[in-house]
């Protein structure tokens, strides 16, 4: 066991920054773009009502494909990986995003006019937090997906918690795979707590529900 | 209680599933021979004409397993549950069977080594030598080894500081012996960084400038491709990799009812081949894009071993 | 073009969307009748949707070797999450009012279940199994890694000869699968659903 650690200590943390930071970044400007593409369909329904099956089916793309692309063109930089695991990260959000404000019933949003809001303070002050849930939904699952497709960032050179998973299954080395896999779902369920906790904290308290 | 009783139930009916799942799987007389199908072109090739041969000329079946990596074949083999694939005497020696190539006695050749080792040590050995030799070779672009003037692995050592190595995630292992770290220690190279990458995506990598330095096998179609150059390996930290296809011990006993001529069959590719050839073979499937299995009919065709 | 390779593919996917749907509803009833073993059962499918698929293969093929047996293994566990929640959270929801009319009806517990219960949650049950059935769609990509074939191999050769069209054709491939099976999903619900309400 501290062979193990002693070979691959050192290699296994970096693999685990590298892979957290691709994630973390490519789903942080996923959200961005995803929310307010989001907010801009849920304002253009006759738009989105061609445009939601459309993106849907567009999520079963695989990352590999994203992945594979961009390497073809970008070539073995940072930005291939980024790229890539953000293009694939908007979808889930923005789906979310959208059925989320959709969802808000009228009677707030008729509530909030009567109270003189304008509409811009009605999307800020009660549909997106009303949304909040489904958003938050939407972003965890992203993480999750983006935890998982981020392995094959190794697959273009670029590290990551795949470099060990490759290795376990090209030198059919079981050991080396656990060691990438692990870590990997670790990452998945922790910033799945985060985003927890992070939707927790940004909910206001009087939307909050008692969960069971 | 009686929602308990239905959870067991349940429960038993999910467990019953599974082990029928896992059973399913019974024996059968031999007729099929099973190839591992290669990760790159080359065994890919002979796999397909391996295959063409044994259906052609025997009354089995042969079928291509999707690919591995050789030591996963390596072990299936040794557990019967695969009959062939493409290998190398070196691949043998060293990295299934784990020996350094300099235990090689003077005057023995590796191949023959390898099959004395291999005899004695698992259940496999090899057929006769197809005639190349694949080892590996370091290759740079061609600008780059006019720019440092490069010609052998020695000369990278005072550049090495300048450039970034870049392999197949395989020969990062740790555990092998012919590998990136023994093979720095043995020339004394230290290099700017070092990046794993697949297997197929390295020569896009070189072609682009994101990595300097590579290892190739010397039958590859695609350091050709893409204008790389090879350097002479001075000290001789390669062995040698002749293709040979690696076949289990009990596989023509088992088929010498329906196929009493399995051996010689196979045996038809032994000495056909030259490194260029090879090297052309891998070209049509890497670079001209086409199908493994059309390369191989052709070459086949050509060589008389099968009818139009 | 690679059609075996199509057809590979959808024959991994219908393989194991019958698993995921048998062992998602067995489970799913089970931790809809036992509180304790459902919160047991829930975290375990959800931690294995959790783990990256292609290292869950990986894990996975250290028992079933590089087949496509160890892709269908993976595909079957990893979706599991949504069948089984959705089967849980559907049996929950059937309203108590509904489940004591049947039980004032002389109805056995199993009775019930099978004959009011179950056709209740049927809406979000098929749901489950229809994000199921889509998401390994995607996921049974990565079975070209571990020796399954399938239309990942498709697009990773794309990738390493840089033949566009082979990506695009796979990948085109993949999307009309998920349209596909996701209509017919959707037209087996009507008529299952059809003489209900």
């Amino acid at each position: 066991m501290s062979h193990l650690f002693a070979t691959y200590g050192a290699m296994l943390g970096k693999a685990i920054l590298v892979h957290l930071a691709y994630t973390v970044t490519s789903v942080a400007a996923a959200t961005a773009v995803a929310l307010v593409l989001g907010v801009l369909l849920s304002r253009a329904p006759r738009l989105a009502r061609f445009l939601m099956p459309v993106i849907s089916i567009f999520q079963t793309i695989p990352g590999i494909v994203f992945i594979g692309i961009l390497f073809l063109y970008l070539g073995m930089v940072p930005l291939t990986a980024f790229t890539a695991l953000a293009i694939y990260a908007v979808f889930p959000i923005l789906k979310n995003t959208y059925a989320g404000l959709l969802g808000v019933e009228e009677k707030y949003k008729e509530a909030a006019r009567g109270c003189g809001m304008g509409p811009r303070q009605i999307l800020f002050q009660v549909e997106l937090p009303l949304a909040m849930p489904t958003i938050f939904a939407g972003i965890r699952m992203s993480t999750v997906y983006t935890v998982s497709w981020a392995v094959l960032t190794a697959m273009i050179g670029l590290g990551g918690l795949g470099e060990f998973v490759y290795r376990g299954v090209s030198t059919n080395n079981s050991t080396l795979t656990v060691l990438g896999a692990v870590p990997a779902a670790l990452m998945a369920v922790g910033l799945g707590a985060l985003i927890d906790l992070a939707e927790k904290r940004l909910t206001p308290r009087g939307l909050q529900e008692v969960k069971s | 209680m009686k929602n308990r009783k239905k959870l067991l139930a349940l429960l038993l009916a999910a467990a019953t599933a599974m082990t029928l799942l896992a059973g399913c799987g019974g024996a059968k007389k031999k007729d099929t021979v099973v190839i591992l199908d290669g990760e790159f072109a080359e065994p890919e090739i002979v796999a397909q004409m391996a295959k063409m041969l044994i259906e052609d000329k025997t009354d089995l079946k042969a079928e291509i397993k999707d690919a591995m990596t050789p030591i996963y074949g390596f072990n299936e083999m040794n557990e019967g549950k695969i009959d062939l694939m493409l290998s190398y005497d070196g691949s043998l020696l060293v990295t299934f069977l784990k020996h350094d190539d300099a235990e090689v006695p003077a005057g023995m050749s590796t191949y023959d080594y390898a099959q004395q080792v291999a005899a004695k040590e698992c259940k496999v050995h090899l057929l006769e030598k197809l005639g190349a030799n694949n080892t590996y070779s370091i290759a740079v672009r061609r600008e780059t080894a006019e720019k440092y003037n490069l010609k052998t692995v020695s000369d990278l050592v005072p550049v090495a500081g300048e450039l970034v190595f870049g392999a197949e995630h395989k020969f990062f292992d740790e555990e092998g012996l012919i590998r990136y770290k023994p093979l720095c220690k043995f020339y004394g190279l230290t290099f700017k960084d070092a990046k794993s990458i697949d297997l197929n995506l390295k020569y896009s990598a070189i072609a682009n400038g994101d990595i300097d330095v590579t290892e190739v096998y010397a039958t590859d179609g695609q350091w050709l491709a893409n204008d790389l150059v090879l350097l002479t390996d001075d000290k001789a930290f390669f062995p040698e990799y002749n293709l040979a296809l690696l076949v289990r011990n009990d596989l023509f006993d088992e088929v010498k009812d329906t196929a009493p001529d399995l051996e010689s069959v196979l045996n038809e590719l032994a000495g056909r081949f030259t490194e260029s050839e090879m090297a052309q073979l891998s070209y049509e499937v890497d670079v001209n894009k086409r199908e493994p299995a059309e390369v191989a009919r052709e070459w086949l065709v050509a060589q008389g071993l099968l009818q139009a | 073009m690679d059609w075996n390779r199509v057809w590979e593919h959808l024959m991994l996917v219908s393989i194991a969307g019958v698993f995921t749907v048998v062992f998602g509803l067995l489970l799913g009833f089970a931790a809809h009748l036992d509180r304790r073993a459902g919160r047991v059962i829930l975290a375990v499918v959800d931690v294995l949707q959790t783990i990256p698929a292609l290292a869950l293969l990986g894990i996975i093929m250290v028992f079933f070797g590089g087949s496509s047996a160890t892709v269908i293994v993976g595909l079957v566990l990893y979706s599991l999450l949504p069948v089984v929640r959705n089967t849980c959270t559907g049996l929950d929801s059937v309203s108590p009012a509904v489940k004591e009319a049947a039980l004032g009806m002389g109805m056995s517990r199993a009775a019930r279940l099978f004959t009011v219960e179950f056709p209740i949650a049927f809406p979000t049950i098929f749901t489950g199994i229809r994000i199921a059935v889509v998401t390994s769609i995607s996921v049974a990509v990565f079975g070209t890694f571990v020796g399954g074939g399938g239309l990942g191999s498709v697009i990773y050769r794309g990738i390493y000869v840089q033949d566009m069209g082979r990506i695009l054709f796979g990948t085109a491939a993949l999307m009309a699968m998920a349209v596909l099976l996701d209509f017919s999903m959707s037209l087996v619900e009507k008529r299952l659903y059809r003489h209900r309400m």
